[in-house]
């Protein structure tokens, strides 16, 4: 716990998470802003707040984000020279690995919390208080229920860009090439999902990276919803393997 | 001794194709824009090239790439070389000046290479037809095809350049490339969605990124090449004019 409260402060202390901080209220200002201008005739507070959290997932924008905050509490390690003093720490290396997810976590957790409440907020300001709209403006039940399938769901996804970019960080050692490195590999990846059919998707965590289609239906889909997260955290398990495994195989001197 | 701004640019330059970053960077530019000749049969080869451009620029990847000549400032951050610069008898507005026209130097090198790759390829695999594009009806004739294809990447470098702009802007007043290239992303992110609001369009920085879309038409829109361009030059200089207004003022402690 001693490392996670050390992880914890220093991502609190970073211009980077404050940076992700102003950037994730104007975001929401400007996504409700720019919906406002459009025809937003029976749009309520509870619609412009999946709104916000849909565009956050379908821009990869908390991606974006979980890439730079986990750059900079892994792959800084490495640019400054402080793993070596880690390593040498009386704590197992999957403990230290678990303590930055964790901590990166939270992080991520607190972003999306911050979305919800800011286009929340905003979203009664603007829109006034209303039902939930699935696609064709049909109403939908349970709106409380359905929030919360996606932000859990959206939270627990995010796991998986943390360990993937952790691995990318122990590989590189350095956060600027991490960033880049990332960043491009998931466009590359979803420019390439084009020529792959959605049967085989439905296996990657692709189709996962926002579970509104499961969540916006009449029903919502369960089975997607679990099948989806459970393939997220089995991908993002096997780059925490890789993580340590490298981690393990590192020079100390 | 006075240092000439050619010396200068050299000199960045060399330093900057030199970075492994950018290495990375235009290897995978290249590796995506090679993704254009899978997928849908192609008729004609200016279609690769076009489809390369367009998946570069409409997923915003390129922004991404191109905010890294945040570097060019940012590796002297890196070293702590800056007070070393400042020491040296160089005019302010010649150290930041030749950081911008090395990175527009930059983005001219990385964009042509692809284009020249791309379409030596595309003629070698495809016949040089008529070709057509989504946004417009009207066929575009082989013969404007090469002409077109070249004038849409050489015009390019000019969004990409007020993308290196704004990038380098924001790493010399945060002094972190990290911010600059975050910060960068995000403002096109934001620019990007904003665009939904008619009003603002003309003014917004997303706006001007597919300048290639005026040019590759049957009839070329050469108004709206010309008003992009204005835009496009009067950001360059504005963000030019804060940087070193921020270079002159700044306490260098490196």
């Amino acid at each position: 716990m001693k490392y996670l409260s050390v992880e914890l402060l220093k991502i609190s202390k970073s211009i980077e998470s404050k940076i992700s901080y102003l950037f994730t209220i104007v975001m929401v200002f400007i996504i409700i802003i720019s919906f406002k201008m459009g025809d937003t005739s029976g749009v309520s507070n509870i619609d412009s707040v999946f709104l916000t959290l849909g565009n956050f997932n379908r821009y990869i924008m908390i991606y974006f984000v979980m890439i730079l905050m986990t750059s900079l509490v892994v792959a800084n390690e490495f640019n400054y020279g402080t793993y070596r003093y880690l390593m040498m720490r009386p704590v197992s290396l999957k403990q230290l690995l678990i303590n930055k997810y964790i901590a990166l976590w939270i992080f991520a957790g607190i972003i999306l919390l911050l979305t919800s409440i800011v286009s929340f907020l905003v979203g009664t300001t603007l829109f006034g208080t209303g039902v939930l709209h699935g696609e064709n403006q049909i109403e939908l039940s349970q709106p409380l229920l359905r929030f919360i399938i996606f932000y859990i769901g959206t939270w627990i996804n995010t796991f998986f860009i943390i360990q993937l970019t952790t691995y990318i960080s122990i590989l590189l050692k350095n956060n600027i090439n991490t960033i880049v490195v990332t960043f491009s590999a998931i466009f590359v990846v979803l420019f390439l999902t084009r020529f792959v059919s959605d049967s085989i998707l439905d296996f990657t965590p692709i189709n996962y990276i926002t579970l509104k289609p499961y969540i916006f239906n009449a029903s919502i889909d369960w089975s997607h919803i679990i099948f989806g997260i459970l393939i997220t955290q089995i991908y993002g398990a096997f780059f925490s393997f890789l993580s340590l495994a490298k981690l393990k195989r590192e020079d100390v001197g | 001794m006075k240092i000439s701004m050619v010396h200068l640019i050299r000199t960045e330059l060399h330093k900057t194709l030199k970075m492994q970053i950018v290495r990375i960077i235009f290897v995978f530019s290249l590796a995506f824009s090679l993704l254009s000749f899978l997928g849908d049969a192609r008729t004609s080869a200016f279609s690769i090239p076009l489809s390369s451009i367009s998946n570069l620029t409409q997923t915003l990847i390129i922004v991404a790439f191109i905010s890294f000549t945040a570097y060019i400032y940012g590796v002297e951050l890196q070293a702590n070389t800056l007070k070393i610069i400042r020491s040296k008898d160089i005019s302010c507005w010649k150290v930041i000046g030749a950081k911008y026209l090395t990175a527009f130097i930059v983005v001219l090198i990385f964009i042509m290479s692809i284009w020249l790759i791309d379409i030596i390829l595309a003629v070698t695999v495809f016949p040089m037809a008529d070709f057509t594009v989504k946004y417009d009806s009207n066929i575009i004739l082989a013969r404007d095809g090469m002409l077109f294809v070249l004038l849409a990447f050489l015009f390019e470098a000019m969004p990409l350049f007020l993308v290196s702009c704004i990038s380098l802007t924001i790493t010399i007043f945060s002094n972190s490339t990290v911010l600059g290239v975050i910060s960068t992303i995000f403002i096109f992110l934001m620019s990007k969605i904003l665009e939904s609001v008619h009003a603002l369009k003309f003014l917004l920085p997303s706006y001007h990124l597919l300048i290639w879309k005026d040019i590759i038409r049957a009839q070329p829109d050469w108004y709206q090449v010309a008003a992009k361009l204005v835009v496009i030059l009067i950001y360059c200089v504005i963000l030019y004019l804060l940087s070193l207004h921020r270079y002159n003022t700044m306490e260098v402690k490196h």
